[in-house]
């Protein structure tokens, strides 16, 4: 009688450790490698600034929700250096006023400045999102070079 | 005859060197902090869009809600999903003037004191805030910098009970933006 009690609280306290050690383990989780990952949906910059202009919030729901890996082609338009030693690569999308800015990680950044303006690249990464208060431009985040 | 084209010129060039009205960033930071003896939360944000006209003293912001980024997953998706509810509202805006600014001295080297006053747009509710700052003026490129305190609750956000300790009872925000001439 008394050997069950101390089986049965014994499994307890390991269920217990477990579920602790999950729950902790979730809590402490980093942010998922969006430039190291899958990418869930692959298109060109034009036509991802294409459906945002036509309909935000059908776009943020597509592209935006759920923590998809976009990966996204396109021409380099300008290249930034940051103050926080990340660059950001500015992609052409056929129109002046409108661009899809994708700012790379640390760890991509060194990689990405050698590039130019001009050239062809594929990469991928984080959208977060539209800003139209300085022309229009999708916003990309957590970037990393697709070979 | 070479006189007045002389004078043309010069006045040409005059004219176009006072043309610098607007300054803008695109890559602009915005941050928020709050320590508690449960939790450190340090999110930022390094996409904020900000336009200042110097002509007119105004300034605004464009904050992507879902560029604000966190070390840990789990604190960004409550921030995302269950406190801002970004898929309801992606962005947070202000608009504003700067109060009692001469113009002049947004040409001026130097740092520059300045407070600003206007609508600040946060999950979908409006307040009228104002906030002091400073504006770095170096050149054509001008930095502006300000922290200020916000209530969530303010905004509409609600934050659960059993959390609420965990994040202190005003975000300490913090704003660092480099401007440069729009082209």
């Amino acid at each position: 009688m008394k050997n069950k009690l101390i089986t049965i609280l014994a499994v307890l306290l390991v269920l217990g450790a477990i579920g602790g050690g999950i729950g902790y383990y979730m809590y402490q989780k980093p942010v998922k490698n969006f430039s190291d990952s899958k990418a869930e949906i692959t298109l060109q910059a034009g036509d991802i600034f294409k459906e945002f202009a036509a309909n935000e919030t059908s776009a943020n729901a597509k592209y935006v929700a759920g923590d998809k890996t976009i990966e996204i082609s396109g021409v380099i338009r300008e290249l930034k250096n940051n103050e926080d030693a990340t660059v950001t690569i500015t992609l052409d999308t056929g129109n002046p006023d409108a661009s899809v800015s994708c700012t790379m990680t640390k760890e991509a950044s060194a990689e990405a400045a050698k590039l130019s303006v001009g050239a062809k690249v594929v990469l991928k990464g984080q959208c977060t999102g539209f800003q139209e208060l300085i022309s229009k431009e999708v916003i990309m985040i957590r970037c990393g070079l697709v070979k | 005859m070479k006189k007045i084209l002389v004078l043309i010129l010069t006045l040409t060039f005059v004219f176009a060197a006072n043309a610098q009205d607007k300054y803008i960033s695109k890559n602009g930071f915005i941050g928020f902090y709050s320590k508690t003896p449960m939790e450190t939360i340090d999110a930022k944000n390094n996409q904020v869009a900000s336009v200042i006209d110097a002509k007119k003293a105004t300034i605004a912001f464009n904050v992507v809600i879902k560029s604000f980024k966190f070390e840990k997953a789990l604190m960004e998706e409550h921030f995302n999903e269950n406190y801002m509810e970004s898929s309801k509202f992606p962005k947070s805006t202000f608009s504003g003037k700067f109060v009692d600014f001469d113009v002049k001295n947004f040409k001026v080297n130097g740092t520059h004191k300045v407070t600003v006053e206007g609508d600040l747009t946060i999950h979908g509710v409006t307040k009228k805030v104002t906030a002091t700052g400073t504006l770095e003026v170096n050149g054509d490129k001008i930095t502006a910098k300000a922290k200020f305190k916000l209530k969530p609750e303010e905004y509409g956000i609600q934050i659960p009970a059993l959390v609420r300790d965990k994040i202190s009872q005003n975000m300490e925000i913090t704003v660092d933006i480099k401007y440069d001439p729009a082209k």
